[in-house]
């Protein structure tokens, strides 16, 4: 009974642990906030900051925001890492499974459209590591190819990756992995 | 071009980039992180920032120490995105890079080095790639007598080039090469080019000499004005030809000239998104500000904690509005020109690149008359 209790209690909400715990507690959880408050306000520099870099391009200084070192410093990251594919393949079909073609595919800078039969292949070259991308699936056709269907953001983990067919250096290889989705259609 | 026109379009441009600064500044990313391994160096430059001898009198900092700093900040940084720079000293004196290299790729951390190229080897270059070397900077600062002269060493500029080509027939390193432009060198800028292009370089960065260290004491390293503004309309020009990747340094708001030298918008991110561990541990931003520009040290003070909650006058630099900088129309854009302009102790600004572009430009409007 005890132990159905903490556990009860582990599984309340954090924000009404303020209301259950001692003083003490509060002004963690108090303190807690206010870092998600700090984190918060980073993302949304972080988003201005891109929509800047957009302007930017428009305006023809599209490289302003580039980092390419500092004093002495050396080319910055972009420059070259050890590096391995990372591919995702799937397919994409309406909730009753019909395929639906020209879904734009977006994953990082890269973007493809399904093809008519609902599939794509997509990919980014990154850190040979445990990685984790959001794979954005828009419908820009409106009605045609089946209907207007509502946009869909997908996390694919990639942990403890298997790479095939490195060069022995510093390409690594490619891994995959396969993200069928079904997009629900817009009312 | 005229520093002090600028069109509509850039104007825009700076304005815009003024609230990216200052988020930037806000966000405070840990992006670019200098380890100063060693102050031994194997030459005598003239214009030398780090006062580095044959001898150190600080000796080189063990590679767990730096290691467990870099453990310290991974909490806070995403290592496969954050370069860390070996600089010195000359880095290549340290026998054991190979054994940080590796501790820091095993750990996702790509890294990269400056060097004068005197002890490159190819022999050492494939021991440092295979220990995860990404990224290589070649200092080459003139033809050989020039070069020669500026790095006091007959054989240095032999032993550059050797290192320039070892490093361009190798497909996983990516490498540049950096000039600081003096008054000699100033006059071969054409002809390095014409070198570096024939031996397969791709990216050129191209720095002036500025009062510190050695080159404190050594005005001829300076460049006149007119020289001074000619070196900008060189790079703006070699730019437009494409033959090879140009850029001015990090350095100093140019007016007229921002974005026509080099890819980026002026931004000192020293202390926004670069950090540095000295010779002896301390912590600051970029390798050239110490003393009063230090904010920890790595065996008294968590780096991460440091980087954090310290670094309040690299984040905001209303204070750098003082002196000539007081009652400039550019300071919106400039704040102070870069930190390692200003002096370590007072703080006062050191060198105005604008305000060096506009003598240039004072000379040749009198030689018109």
């Amino acid at each position: 009974m005890r132990l159905q209790l903490i556990q009860g209690f582990q599984n309340v909400p954090e924000r009404n642990m303020i209301i259950f715990n001692s003083r003490k507690q509060f002004n963690i959880q108090h303190l807690n906030i206010a870092k998600m408050s700090s984190e918060i306000k980073k993302r949304w520099f972080t988003i201005q900051n891109k929509s800047i870099s957009y302007i930017l391009s428009f305006l023809g200084i599209g490289s302003a925001v580039i980092f390419n070192g500092c004093m002495y410093g050396s080319p910055a990251v972009e420059y070259g890492t050890p590096h391995a594919n990372f591919m995702v393949t799937g397919k994409v079909t309406t909730e009753a499974g019909v395929e639906i073609g020209q879904i734009k595919v977006t994953m990082q800078n890269e973007s493809i459209k399904s093809d008519t039969d609902g599939k794509y292949n997509i990919g980014v070259s990154d850190f040979p590591k445990d990685q984790e991308y959001t794979i954005r699936f828009v419908d820009e056709d409106g009605q045609q190819n089946g209907g207007e269907f509502a946009a869909l953001d997908t996390v694919v983990k990639f942990t403890d990756p298997k790479f095939e067919n490195g060069d022995g250096d510093w390409f690594s290889g490619t891994t995959s992995k396969t993200v069928n989705v079904k997009l629900r259609k817009k009312n | 071009m005229v520093s002090s026109q600028i069109s509509l379009r850039k104007k825009i441009a700076l304005e815009l980039f003024r609230k990216y600064r200052k988020n930037t500044a806000a966000v405070h990313s840990l992006d670019y992180i200098f380890w100063e391994c060693t102050l031994r160096c194997n030459l005598n430059c003239l214009h030398c920032g780090s006062d580095c001898k044959k001898e150190a009198s600080i000796p080189d900092m063990p590679v767990d120490d730096f290691i467990g700093a870099i453990d310290d900040v991974t909490g806070i940084v995403e290592p496969n995105k954050t370069m860390i720079v070996f600089t010195g000293g000359e880095p290549l004196l340290r026998t054991d890079l190979e054994i940080c290299g590796k501790m820091l790729y095993d750990r996702g951390f790509p890294w990269g080095m400056v060097s004068n190229g005197l002890q490159f080897t190819e022999q050492r270059l494939v021991s440092l790639m295979h220990a995860g070397l990404r990224a290589v900077t070649i200092s080459l600062d003139g033809l050989e007598k020039t070069h020669n002269w500026l790095r006091n060493n007959p054989h240095s500029f032999e032993k550059a080039v050797q290192a320039i080509g070892l490093l361009a027939k190798t497909n996983d390193v990516k490498f540049d090469v950096v000039t600081c432009v003096n008054e000699r060198s100033f006059a071969e800028l054409v002809e390095i080019k014409h070198l570096i292009v024939s031996r397969g370089v791709k990216q050129w960065r191209g720095f002036t000499i500025f009062p510190i260290g050695r080159a404190k004491q050594n005005p001829e390293l300076q460049l006149s004005p007119l020289n001074f503004k000619k070196t900008f309309d060189f790079i703006a020009s070699e730019r437009k030809t494409g033959e090879i990747k140009i850029n001015y340094g990090c350095e100093g708001f140019l007016g007229g000239y921002e974005s026509e030298v080099r890819d980026n918008l002026f931004f000192c991110r020293a202390g926004i998104n670069v950090a540095s561990v000295l010779i002896d541990g301390s912590i600051s931003a970029c390798p050239n500000l110490r003393d009063n520009f230090t904010q920890g040290n790595i065996y008294n003070d968590s780096f991460k904690a440091t980087w954090q909650n310290k670094y309040a006058k690299f984040r905001n630099r209303d204070w750098l509005k003082t002196g000539e900088c007081e009652n400039c129309e550019f300071f919106r854009y400039c704040e102070g020109n870069g930190l390692h302009l200003r002096d370590e102790k007072t703080g006062e600004l050191l060198f105005c690149h604008l305000n060096r572009i506009k003598e240039g430009e004072r000379v040749i409007a009198e030689n018109r008359l």
